[in-house]
């Protein structure tokens, strides 16, 4: 059986390296583009939200690579917003396309043990000590990636060679793929920080850091917001991104190898709780917190990316508006679908840029 | 003290616990009027654009409201239970109604909200918070459970008054299906109450129904195809169950446009139910027609002749 996970920056290089483990065949993950959304836009629901219409056309894109099982996390929970349709959705629209076979396999909202259950079955019952290896492979690499991507965020700005962060990224990203036990995974983080120490960087470069937030999948998508982080860093802003897969996936569960992951998580929901005192969808009370914990960090601005029809983000924006009232530190709410345009949308980052740097 | 409420979103659910709660407890209750134009006039310069119209709706009554009581109640809804799918499936509120208070309190600095969380099991109101909050509000542990216990039976009666539907002269019944905050508030739906019973028929709405046919309708679907959240899976059951009903000449599905939950099954829904009896959906918004809604509405019920 042929694997894939749903899109998501580094999300597929640890689920690589775990059912590759598990003896699993796993398909390389394409790059979201135009055309997917285009036959999202098609075939899934008039008012659906961005992300929805392009994991559509993500998934009809698998199932035409030979793909069967598509692997998703944490469904079924009060932060589900629509992704148990959205599961079903893609399943059903790649079905109708011919390609009777292609599923899509979400798990979590019945309690951890169920969902472990579910998951050994799924991997083919691996032995329980395998399986656990397995687990801690997903993490170690999980962990690890994130970890490269801030490093990444944090050099980009800095660099005196445009482009060296991002080559460094794209070579030590994949191989981590192919870690077959967690100290390999550990061997790869230190050589490629190793590696990431001989970046050449401009130190007294002056930066100003602002806090780019939004629900997870979608900021870490350069294809839905345009590529943002690295337009902002060539506007000479540092983008402190802290939301990561890592601490939402390990955040959720309380698992004494990934402590530090669960109490930051439940830190920023503790920050939150001044603004946000439900959990109405989806990781609002993450990016509250993560807001005004940047904030009082040093950010000196919040660009909050949104899609069209995503209703956690119509409810987040006016609440990070009152945190940045309450700062005093400017925002931009970029809200995009699909018929939006890369120029506009630079003009606009270009005089948010200028604010920030003023006001600083 | 007053209590302000505004008639809006669940309200039309749930107002007669509300009510009879703060009243019992020796409050002052003030309700926002029925929905007009100025009330979604004043919601629609304040909501974002993205919201559904029950929503930008819900803004504009509590403009309305704003300056009229001393605590506004707007309930943070939790978890419902029905239907027979596994627990933890399919009993979500829409995350409007779970973040509500947290909204407004972006919004408006100065409201002072009451935000008691609002769960069922079988059927009843969970105590627990209502207990708390009266407490909270100076009340003793007995003044709390005597007007838990009222309101609990104000909320049954209600579910019966429901029940109670006009017949028609012509003895034919069209079932309304949609949110209770569509189908209930006249403005939203532009009258289409009046505008069907003027053509000869009684309106029957999911409240209609025995809880046991709802979820007899809604297990006819299987669970990977039942729906997130708790209003949209009812009206999945009542129409699957009013499908196969020979005294229903045909539905009507009302849906706010942009309405999260409702557009991934709406298709689904519709597509379930047509081959066993005429449906038509009408989607509304802010800038729905009044002549367009008549032109369907004639349309359809001259497909049922």
């Amino acid at each position: 059986m042929k694997y894939a996970s749903l899109p998501g920056l580094n999300l597929w290089i640890a689920m690589k390296a775990m059912l590759e483990y598990y003896g699993n065949e796993f398909v390389t993950m394409p790059e979201l583009n135009n055309e997917m959304m285009n036959w999202g836009t098609q075939h899934s629901a008039e008012y659906a939200c961005l992300p929805y219409k392009v994991y559509y056309g993500f998934g009809y894109e698998l199932a035409k690579r030979g793909v069967d099982r598509v692997l998703v996390f944490g469904c079924r929970s009060e932060r589900a917003c629509r992704y148990v349709d959205l599961c079903e959705g893609i399943a059903k629209a790649a079905r109708d396309q011919g390609y009777p076979n292609f599923d899509v396999t979400y798990w979590g909202g019945y309690g951890l043990f169920k969902a472990i259950l579910d998951f050994k079955r799924d991997m083919g019952n691996p032995a329980w000590l395998k399986l656990l290896r397995g687990g801690i492979i997903f993490g170690t690499v999980l962990t690890a990636t994130d970890e490269l991507n801030d490093l990444a965020n944090w050099a980009r700005p800095r660099e005196k060679i445009s482009g060296a962060a991002d080559a460094w990224l794209k070579k030590w990203w994949p191989r981590f793929g192919e870690a077959r036990s967690r100290l390999e995974a550990k061997r790869l983080l230190a050589q490629a920080k190793s590696e990431f120490a001989k970046i050449e960087l401009e130190e007294n470069r002056p930066i100003v850091p602002v806090a780019f937030i939004g629900d997870l999948f979608k900021i870490h998508e350069p294809f839905f917001h345009f590529d943002t982080i690295r337009k902002l860093n060539r506007l000479g802003l540092e983008v402190k991104q802290p939301q990561s897969f890592s601490l939402l996936f390990f955040g959720n569960l309380n698992l004494w190898s990934h402590a530090g992951h669960r109490k930051l998580f439940k830190y920023y929901q503790k920050r939150a709780k001044k603004y946000l005192k439900s959990i109405p969808a989806s990781y609002i009370d993450i990016c509250i917190g993560e807001a005004i914990d940047l904030i009082e960090k040093g950010a000196k601005g919040i660009v909050h990316f949104q899609s069209f029809g995503c209703m956690p983000d119509i409810m987040l924006k006016p609440i990070l508006d009152r945190v940045a009232r309450d700062y005093g530190v400017p925002i931009m709410h970029y809200l995009r679908d699909s018929h939006s345009s890369d120029g506009a949308y630079q003009t606009r980052l270009e005089a948010f840029a200028d604010l920030v740097k003023k006001k600083n | 003290m007053k209590i302000a409420i505004p008639r809006a979103g669940l309200y039309h659910l749930y107002h007669s616990f509300w009510v009879a709660f703060f009243e019992t407890l020796g409050f002052e209750v003030v309700v926002s009027p029925p929905t007009d134009r100025n009330i979604l006039e004043a919601g629609l310069k304040i909501a974002n654009g993205e919201m559904c119209l029950p929503m930008k709706i819900m803004y504009g009554h509590i403009l309305w409201l704003e300056d009229k009581g001393d605590f506004m109640l707007l309930p943070q809804m939790s978890e419902a239970k029905f239907g027979s799918a596994e627990p933890g499936s399919g009993n979500f509120f829409c995350p409007y109604f779970v973040g509500l208070a947290d909204l407004m309190a972006a919004e408006f600095s100065d409201l002072k909200i009451l935000r008691p969380k609002m769960g069922f099991h079988d059927g009843m109101v969970e105590p627990d918070p209502w207990l708390s909050l009266a407490q909270e509000l100076g009340k003793s542990e007995t003044e709390a459970a005597a007007a838990y216990a009222k309101a609990s039976a104000a909320y049954q009666d209600f579910s019966v008054q429901q029940k109670n539907i006009k017949p028609a002269a012509s003895g034919k019944t069209i079932a309304l299906i949609g949110r209770p905050y569509v189908t209930y508030d006249d403005y939203a739906n532009l009258n289409i109450v009046d505008k069907l019973a003027n053509r000869g028929f009684a309106v029957k709405f999911w409240e209609n129904i025995p809880e046991n046919f709802l979820q007899a309708g809604l297990d006819q679907v299987s669970p990977r195809f039942r729906s997130h959240w708790f209003l949209t899976n009812r009206e999945f059951g009542a129409i699957n169950h009013l499908a196969s009903q020979p005294d229903i000449a045909g539905i009507v599905y009302l849906v706010p446009f942009n309405c999260g939950p409702d557009f991934m099954i709406e298709e689904a829904v519709i597509q379930q139910a047509r081959s066993r009896k005429p449906i038509t959906m009408i989607s509304l918004d802010e800038s729905t027609g009044e002549a367009g809604l008549n032109t369907r509405l004639d349309a359809f019920i001259d497909m049922l002749k």
